[in-house]
């Protein structure tokens, strides 16, 4: 009886301890719905560079832009202009990109506008496994050649005639990301424009770094499983609340000794003990009432009999009946008896 | 309720809490994605530093990954140069995908009208761009050129030097010698070349 108490003890400490883990992870995963934790992230950080040098007539050197932004038109004979796409993702990607140049020349006169395109590159197509998009490169523009067609056009449309060079850099990205399961798509545009007025002012797209985020599309089923998780760690914890309360109420049972002496009887003498439902009529019968239940068990083993027995109240009074003819031999075991 | 019906529950009510959980626990390491780690900065920045010349006369622009520069040369042996460095601040090891040098082997000085033959730019002038310092960390020895391929890891540079020089009279022939008398513009009676050349090195990410 000692160990099977320290069984239970034991057990008890046990479930305790499975109650905190499990409440733990309830409110753990409680608290997570609606966190949208399945959401992903990528950051991204992309950057444009673009510059030109002008190499004047009869002048050694280039002139950068960084120096100065105009110039006696007449006097350019070439723009080297250099044009740097980068961008980089946290996480691997896969993908193509690709760019063209387009070159135009805008004529306006008398309200009316004229766009001829004078140059148009190919379109160079790049794939790319990994962070970096890094596009680089550079053209020239032979302004001198160019200027002279414009100089064409002003005599036959008259004074009044304005008008610009623009050299645009057309970039396109279309990447996939496995990190945000998400395909990504971004384009961008740089120019040189060049205004054809005797002092020109030279314009080109500003440096920039843009800083950005993309995230994974929300994933609402991750929700259900929370609260699916949690429920089975509530029925868990109920089912160990439970289960302490019955090992505390077995514990809480103590056996009296008319409990013990009745579970003696019954172990020691179970092949002659019948239980029976309910107390027969003895009215019929002279009654003799033993002091011992061995007496009765020796009268039921001269008789070849069965012992009857039945607790008429229950854990106070049992009675035993030995029945012959018209004669019962009683023994009564009662709590108040044995105390 | 008697004590093996009493045991048979609590058996009973231990298996079902058991299942209950191993199902929690499975559910939880095989289904949910779980919250990503801290998302990493991402920036690539690999760029020419502003050089340092050592004399000639010269103009030297750097555009982030190029760099135009005009020299003139007066005479045979003149050298120009100047040293920069290819610096990678990002977070990406990089590599050199592409390295183009004005191409001096295309650019015609004249033709022998004794021999017939067409002398280039490049048979009388060297355009060099060189490691100028050992980088262990990059493989990179001093002396060696440029050559796609070649690393360039974070946070690390590699100095390089550009020379130019008009090539000495002794490592020319007399044929071409000739040839440039005949075709190189004097400048205040010297035989001057004046260049514009440009290096572009792209990288991209390893």
């Amino acid at each position: 009886m000692k160990n099977n108490k320290v069984t239970y003890y034991i057990l008890i400490v046990l479930l305790l301890i499975l109650i905190g883990v499990s409440s733990f992870f309830l409110i753990y995963f409680y608290n997570l719905r609606g966190q949208d934790l399945s959401i992903e992230e990528i950051s991204i950080s992309e950057s444009n560079k673009m510059s030109y040098n002008v190499k004047l007539k009869d002048n050694k050197y280039y002139k950068s832009n960084i120096e100065g932004d105009t110039f006696v038109i007449s006097l350019i004979d070439n723009i080297n202009t250099y044009f740097n796409y980068s961008v980089a993702f946290s996480s691997s990607i896969t993908g193509e990109y690709s760019y063209y140049i387009v070159g135009n020349a805008v004529y306006e006169y008398n309200g009316e506008k004229v766009k001829n395109e004078i140059y148009k590159s190919d379109i160079s197509k790049y794939e790319i496994t990994g962070n970096v998009i890094n596009l680089s490169n550079s053209f020239d523009i032979n302004l001198d050649e160019i200027i002279g067609d414009y100089n064409g056009f002003k005599n036959d449309y008259g004074i009044n005639t304005t008008g610009y060079i623009e050299y645009v850099v057309y970039i396109n990205y279309s990447v996939f990301s496995e990190q945000i399961s998400k395909s990504m798509m971004n384009s961008k545009e740089f120019f040189i424009k060049i205004p054809c007025e005797d002092i020109t002012h030279i314009t080109i797209t500003e440096d920039e770094v843009v800083n950005r985020k993309d995230f994974s599309e929300l994933n609402y089923d991750d929700n259900k499983l929370y609260l699916i998780v949690s429920l089975e760690f509530m029925g868990a914890i109920i089912i160990f609340i439970l289960l302490i309360v019955l090992i505390i109420k077995r514990l809480g049972k103590r056996e009296t000794v008319y409990d013990y002496e009745l579970r003696l009887l019954l172990k020691k003498y179970d092949e002659m003990i019948v239980s029976i439902k309910d107390l027969p009529d003895l009215t019929n019968y002279e009654i003799f009432f033993v002091d011992t239940f061995e007496e009765l068990v020796d009268a039921a083993n001269n008789l070849v009999l069965p012992i009857n027995f039945v607790e008429v109240i229950d854990k106070k009074e049992s009675t035993f009946i030995v029945l012959h003819e018209a004669i019962a031999y009683v023994y009564k075991l009662s709590s108040k008896s044995i105390s | 309720m008697d004590s093996k019906n009493n045991n048979k529950l609590i058996s009973s009510l231990f298996a079902v809490s058991a299942v209950l959980l191993a199902v929690a626990f499975v559910t939880i390491t095989n289904t949910f994605a779980y919250p990503s780690s801290k998302v990493n900065t991402a920036l690539w920045d690999v760029y020419f530093t502003e050089p340092s010349i050592n004399g000639g006369d010269s103009r030297v622009i750097v555009s982030n990954d190029k760099i135009d520069f005009n020299v003139s040369l007066k005479e045979s042996g003149d050298e120009f140069s100047f040293i920069t460095s290819i610096n990678n601040d990002g977070t990406f090891d990089a590599k050199l995908s592409s390295l183009k040098l004005t191409d001096l082997s295309s650019q015609v000085v004249g033709t022998s009208k004794d021999t017939g033959k067409t002398y280039y730019i490049c048979d009388y002038i060297s355009f060099a761009v060189k490691y100028s310092e050992n980088n262990d960390i990059n493989a990179v020895n001093v002396d060696s050129n440029l050559t796609v391929g070649d690393k360039l890891k974070k946070n690390t540079k590699n100095n390089i030097i550009v020379t130019v020089k008009y090539k000495d009279l002794d490592r020319l022939t007399s044929d071409q010698i000739k040839v440039l008398n005949e075709n190189v513009i004097r400048e205040d009676n010297y035989l001057v070349f004046n260049l514009d050349l440009n290096i572009s090195a792209v990288y991209q990410q390893m």
